[in-house]
């Protein structure tokens, strides 16, 4: 009886505490910048230690009299526990979010979904407008852990104008930066697939593309005739985000048993190619 | 090994674990995922007569030892439930169907609804804590709770669980459930409550006000069990706060012979929890001696 008491305390030991890998916690806006005519990068101080970000995850970030909506991270300082978001206003939500200026409070939980860090030597990443906020995490988290990682990023939007200060930013985490848009002032005319056309893409281990779900799936059609090369690509989705967690099942992957919220954001592409 | 089979009002289970009402369970692609973390039955999410859009987000916020739910009953309505049944079917599973309405008729009605598209087993939702008009709100004195229960009882041939939250009234709640003939109750719903952002300075969720769930209303799930097992010796589904074999054999020492994990989910996000769980239960019922999981079912009372 002894002995037996001895097996269930030590098996005791393993008892799980059940604390949610994600929190929440306030955060002050600490800086904002209007990046071009479309973005704007927001930086908050995030106030409680809730660990770090990797790529891709994102937050629900709490806009107080408005709603939480989801947004990726686009860059994390570690040492000054602050982040930064890029936001596109589109509705109610995002538009009033870039209106508000540094000083304000708001809150966030997070940080959601599953970190996606494919290993290779040299990396393509590809982000269409808003798109381009995991891409900057990807960058930073790249350039600061591998340090002999090459990173080439391709950053591409209708107009020039959309263009902005990006390739500024982004200049610090990476080897090149080539822009695409229908401009003559872009290093690319046309779209962002009319750029991939024209890119050897054999010359890199790890591709990965965050944007619209046009982009994607025309991304997808390039890729999947080659499946060495398909084996490489990695797409950052985006869907409705109601819960962020897992139980609302708004952001299902339909045609799989994946959820955006709790498998994704990135996929690999060949898990996503009879679906999108 | 063990016998982890059980029986619930009349219903035969491979092991005690389900998922909690409201964890996934509203669409098909929903009860996959469930059917796949290895659930002996799915129970939907709660289903109302008209679709309900629920609240904005946030509708929920993780917090050190649970979480505040206040999603508003979002559901697809109660003419989407085939095919979330079908789905469970598919797996070989029964299914548990949710239902809330705002007075014994639509209970009535959502419960001939659901008996017809499949449902092996109904639990009405007496206890939303957050959701005004249904829940909590309906079941507010004794006639009422009566009502609904023999309405439902007059229409459906299939069990009839019945899900109450924890308060002064719970036994006084049973009881009346009991007479009238409703087959198993499941105890507990979330305990309202409210978190308010410092800075901010204003409440969190949309709704202003949620549910707890998780580790914070175990001991409350776990007390409310054992009492309302002790006063009526009735099949009880036990849920909150369940997330590992400990806080599993507890519910079941308390009185409870099936148990819902609901946060445990979305904490862990881990797709083997259920496994794990019954491989840990089925260590310790090993260790000591037990050969029959229904042997631990009211355990702990004298
Ligand atoms: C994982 C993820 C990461 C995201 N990251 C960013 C980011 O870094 N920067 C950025 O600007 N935007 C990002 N978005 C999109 C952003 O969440 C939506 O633009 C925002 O919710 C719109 O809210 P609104 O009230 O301003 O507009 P609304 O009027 O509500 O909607 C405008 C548009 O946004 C879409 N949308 C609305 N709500 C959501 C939602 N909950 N989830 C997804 N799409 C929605 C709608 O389909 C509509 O097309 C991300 C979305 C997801 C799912
Ligand atoms: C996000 C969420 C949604 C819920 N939705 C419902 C619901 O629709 N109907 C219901 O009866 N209970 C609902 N509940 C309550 C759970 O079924 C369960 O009773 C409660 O969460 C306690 O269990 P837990 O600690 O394992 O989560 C919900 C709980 C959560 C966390
Ligand atoms: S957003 Fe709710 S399950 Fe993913």
């Amino acid at each position: 009886m002894v002995k037996k008491l001895k097996n269930t305390l030590q098996y005791n030991a393993i008892s799980q505490r059940l604390i949610p890998r994600y929190k929440y916690t306030s955060l002050k806006l600490i800086d904002k910048e209007k990046l071009s005519q479309t973005l704007y990068l927001m930086r908050f101080k995030v106030l409680e230690n809730i660990g770090k970000p990797f790529p891709p995850q994102f937050i629900m970030l709490w806009v107080p009299g408005y709603e939480a909506i989801p947004m990726s991270v686009a860059l994390f300082d570690e040492d000054n526990n602050a982040l930064s978001i890029v936001v596109k206003p589109v509705g109610p939500t995002t538009n009033y979010l870039v209106s508000l200026e540094p000083g304000i409070f708001m809150g966030m939980y997070g940080y959601l979904g599953k970190p996606c860090i494919p290993h290779g030597k040299k990396y393509l990443l590809i982000g269409g407008g808003s798109g381009i906020a995991p891409i900057m995490h990807y960058a930073q988290y790249i350039s600061n852990h591998n340090e002999s990682g090459i990173i080439d990023i391709l950053y591409g939007c209708w107009k020039y104008e959309e263009i902005g200060k990006i390739p500024l930013i982004l200049q610090n985490y990476c080897s090149t930066i080539k822009t695409v848009c229908f401009s003559d002032h872009c290093d690319y005319q046309g779209t962002l697939i009319d750029a991939l056309i024209k890119t050897d893409l054999k010359l890199y281990d790890i591709i990965i593309i965050a944007g619209p779900p046009g982009l994607l799936e025309n991304a997808l059609k390039i890729v999947k005739m080659d499946e060495d090369l398909l084996a490489r690509v990695f797409l950052v989705v985006e869907s409705m985000v109601k819960c962020g967690v897992g139980f609302c099942g708004e952001c299902i992957i339909k045609g799989t048993n994946k959820l955006l919220c709790v498998d994704g954001p990135c996929f690999p592409a060949k898990e996503l190619l009879y679906v999108i | 090994m063990a016998n982890l089979q059980i029986r619930i009002s009349g219903i035969n289970l491979v092991h005690p674990l389900l998922n909690a009402s409201g964890i996934l369970g509203s669409n098909k692609e929903g009860v996959n995922l469930l059917a796949l973390m290895g659930f002996s039955g799915i129970v939907t999410k709660t289903f109302t007569k008209k679709p309900r859009k629920g609240y904005d987000p946030p509708i929920i916020i993780p917090l050190e030892y649970g979480f505040l739910n206040a999603v508003g009953l979002a559901n697809p309505g109660i003419d989407k439930v085939k095919e979330v049944i079908e789905a469970a079917h598919e797996h070989g599973l029964p299914v548990i169907v949710s239902i809330g309405g705002q007075n014994p008729d639509d209970f009535a009605y959502l419960a001939g609804k659901a008996e017809e598209a499949g449902a092996d087993v109904l639990e009405l939702n007496m206890s939303c804590p957050h959701t005004p008009g249904y829940g909590i709100d309906i079941t507010t004195t004794d006639k009422l709770l009566k009502e609904i229960a023999s309405s439902v009882k007059s229409v459906v041939k299939i069990p009839v669980w019945a899900k109450l939250g924890y308060s002064k009234r719970l036994i006084k709640e049973a009881e009346i459930l009991l007479s009238e003939g409703i087959d198993a109750l499941v105890l507990i719903n979330t305990l309202p409550g409210m978190v308010i952002d410092v800075y901010v300075g204003k409440p969190i969720l949309s709704n202003k006000y949620g549910g707890l769930s998780g580790p914070a209303i175990h001991p409350v799930a776990v007390y409310s069990v054992y009492r309302v097992y002790q006063e009526f010796r009735c099949d009880i589904i036990g849920v909150g706060g369940v997330h590992d074999w400990k806080t599993l054999v507890e519910m079941l020492m308390a009185g409870a012979r099936a148990v819902q994990i609901g946060t445990a989910i979305i904490s862990f996000n881990d797709k083997l929890l259920v496994k794990r769980i019954l491989e840990d239960l089925l260590k310790y019922m090993e260790e000591r001696g037990f050969k029959d999981i229904n042997e631990l079912v009211g355990y702990a009372l004298d």
